[in-house]
């Protein structure tokens, strides 16, 4: 095991609701994880299960209203950021945690120059004059792989792939302690995916910074992450090491995911789906909220919700046929 | 850019053509003789075709028109008023600064108080402050000009005795009421635009993303969404603009105010068909730079307009030069 070292973050039992029309929507329920200075923490689920709405928490970004904090807290450096000022909120959003936002396309303010969009950060967090901002702001540029020259460059005179590497320059800027990416390549090429993902892997490892990866893209968390989540319906159903998580998963969920991923020494006609609709977060039961969606649904799971079990160190499952591990 | 405004400057002489060419189609087409309405009642026809011949009435329609625009674009002659027998143009050129100074100030006082109230509105969605904002805005949209000028004449000149119910050259007072009235009316659409732009502004992508760099909620709201925000402003403050040099006729009849748009509706009761012309004509000049310039602006606000407008030439320009760095001889 890895040295132990405080966590950079840590979420302790949050529970998010949103207040909509058609009643109380229950994102996050329970959810708890911590991530370390050297860990890559990937967050694996459906659309829908909540990992955005857990990673705006962890940014203090949630819109307020209709979103509500029920319980539990997140923590950034040990410290509750519900405790924080809002003038402390913004000292830590962009310097101790910054954000890659799902779609590139629309992250960019359209008006403004893309340099002095990455200067903007830099000139709020750190003590430097414009002109400095705007050296380092050109540096960023040429670290995540575009011409000088573009500085003055417009976003709708990049391609999708360089506005990506924008925001990613904007992210990484001040150097922040944890990098929490939502999904960076789902809006993306599939031959751009793999260079934006090489290229927040290698500046996650030249930062050192921490990084939390947001996606439902099994292979990617296989590929960057050592540390990974499963969430379904707002909670985290399986949680544990990669190698916890790949090689020994537990969770019918997990093992539904694992069966969906086309395989390339199989040749088979049709790809096994997890059956079902991911369930109606208005409407959550009082028991195993997979079970409509579960092959091995017995009575017994329509009883009680069921706790995350420690099946080996580290690796928890929330299911009621979780069992130790033999080893 | 330059080559653009004098393209947009050309495209000025078929829109007066064609505003020469409808307003002469109408004269013909409209029942009414001038020269009724110079002479009295009982005229002879000999009197009557004695004016018609003074004004140039007996002439074929197609003569006078091609008369009248060759006369406007090589001599700037705006054609003689039949009931002043002075020239139009200086006529025009007189109510001019009326028309001008009314609309200017209406304008830019609409833009300095509804631009603020339609973000401050907006920032406070769903509050009351946002409510009664809305409410006074559509009342004000909803008030015919005329009807609002009256209501205060009524209260601030008869009832109060405060203001002045008639604009008299040289007593600045005069002013006030058509100011107010003119004002009123533009801010209440500029609120609106602004309030519901801000709204669709603030829910964007990128003002998540500058929240996320733990920028300052008022940098936030002046430089990330306001600018975004104004675009879809401009063009109402453009077009605002282009109503009040040309259409502020019911605050300027009002108050008597010796605008353009008094002076049009005299030209039409009299048949004073060059002085129509000329005050129209003027209108659609005034309307057109007015849109040229919140064209010049969106560019500025807007970079994303900025290639339409400097047009091929530029882009073909940056092509070669990239080319060129890429080590290809053009």
């Amino acid at each position: 095991m890895e040295k132990k070292t405080t966590p950079i973050a840590k979420v302790d039992d949050l529970v998010i609701h949103y207040e909509t029309r058609d009643g109380v929507v229950e994102a996050v329920n329970g959810v708890s994880f911590e991530i370390l200075p050297a860990d890559t923490f990937g967050l694996v689920g459906e659309t829908g299960a909540g990992k955005t709405t857990i990673a705006l928490a962890m940014m203090g970004l949630l819109p307020y209203p209709p979103t509500h904090i029920i319980r539990g807290k997140v923590e950034i450096d040990g410290e509750d950021i519900a405790k924080k000022s809002k003038n402390d909120m913004r000292a830590i959003r962009g310097k101790k945690v910054s954000m890659i936002f799902q779609d590139p396309m629309t992250a960019l303010n359209p008006v403004v120059g893309i340099g002095d969009q990455i200067a903007e950060v830099i000139l709020l967090h750190e003590r430097c004059t414009k002109e400095e901002a705007q050296k380092k702001a050109l540096d960023m540029l040429q670290m995540v792989g575009i011409r000088p020259e573009r500085y003055k460059d417009y976003p709708h005179q990049l391609s999708g792939g360089m506005k990506q590497r924008v925001v990613i320059a904007i992210a990484l800027a001040c150097n922040p302690e944890l990098l929490i990416a939502d999904e960076p390549t789902t809006a993306l090429d599939v031959t751009i995916q793999a260079q934006v993902l090489d290229m927040i892997k290698d500046l996650r490892d030249r930062f050192g910074t921490a990084l939390m990866l947001i996606t439902h893209d099994l292979g990617i968390v296989a590929d960057i992450c050592n540390k990974c989540a499963v969430v379904y319906a707002g909670e985290i159903v399986e949680i544990g090491t990669v190698e916890d998580i790949f090689d020994r998963p537990q969770h019918p969920y997990t093992l539904g995911l694992f069966a969906s991923i086309p395989s390339l020494d199989k040749d088979v006609e049709r790809l096994q789906p997890v059956k079902g609709q991911i369930i109606d977060p208005t409407d959550l039961p009082p028991y195993c909220s997979f079970c409509d969606r579960c092959d091995r649904c017995t009575e017994q799971c329509r009883a009680a919700d069921p706790k995350l079990v420690e099946v080996s160190p580290g690796h928890f499952v929330k299911c009621i046929f979780a069992r130790k591990e033999a080893d | 850019m330059l080559r653009y405004i004098l393209k947009r400057l050309l495209w000025l002489i078929p829109v007066m053509v064609g505003v020469i060419t409808i307003v002469f189609a109408i004269t013909v087409l409209t029942p009414g003789d001038p020269a009724a309405s110079l002479l009295d009642r009982n005229a002879t026809q000999e009197q009557i075709d004695e004016v018609h011949h003074r004004l140039g009435l007996d002439k074929p329609v197609l003569e006078r028109w091609f008369n009248y625009v060759v006369g406007v674009f090589t001599r700037f002659d705006f054609g003689t008023s039949y009931t002043t027998m002075q020239p139009v143009r200086d006529e025009v050129l007189a109510k001019l600064p009326y028309t001008l100074i009314l609309a200017v100030v209406s304008v830019s006082l609409a833009v300095l108080i509804g631009i603020p109230l339609g973000v401050w509105s907006a920032l406070k969605q769903y509050t009351i402050t946002d409510g009664s904002v809305l409410f006074l805005s559509v009342l004000f949209v909803s008030m015919p000009n005329f009807w609002l000028s009256m209501l205060l004449i009524s209260l601030l000149s008869v009832s109060l005795g405060l203001l002045p119910s008639f604009f008299v050259n040289g007593d600045w007072t005069g002013w006030i009421m058509p100011i107010v009235v003119a004002t009123i009316g533009s801010m209440a659409q500029f609120i609106r635009i602004t309030r519901s732009s801000m709204l669709e502004v603030m829910r964007q992508d990128y003002i998540r993303t500058a929240r996320a760099k733990g920028q300052k909620e008022d940098v936030i709201v002046m430089h990330h969404m306001m600018r975004n925000a104004m675009i879809p402003v401009a063009t109402s403050i453009g077009s605002g603009l282009g109503n009040a040099l040309g259409g502020n006729m019911t605050v300027e009849i009002v108050f008597s105010l010796p605008g353009i748009g008094s002076y049009i509706v005299n030209a039409i009761s009299t048949r004073n068909y060059p002085g129509m012309l000329g005050g129209i004509l003027v209108t659609a000049i005034m309307f057109t730079v007015v849109n040229l310039l919140v064209d010049i602006a969106y560019v500025i606000i807007d970079p994303r307009l900025k290639s339409q407008i400097t047009g091929k030439k530029a882009s073909k320009r940056k092509l070669n030069q990239m080319l060129r760095e890429q080590g290809v001889t053009v």
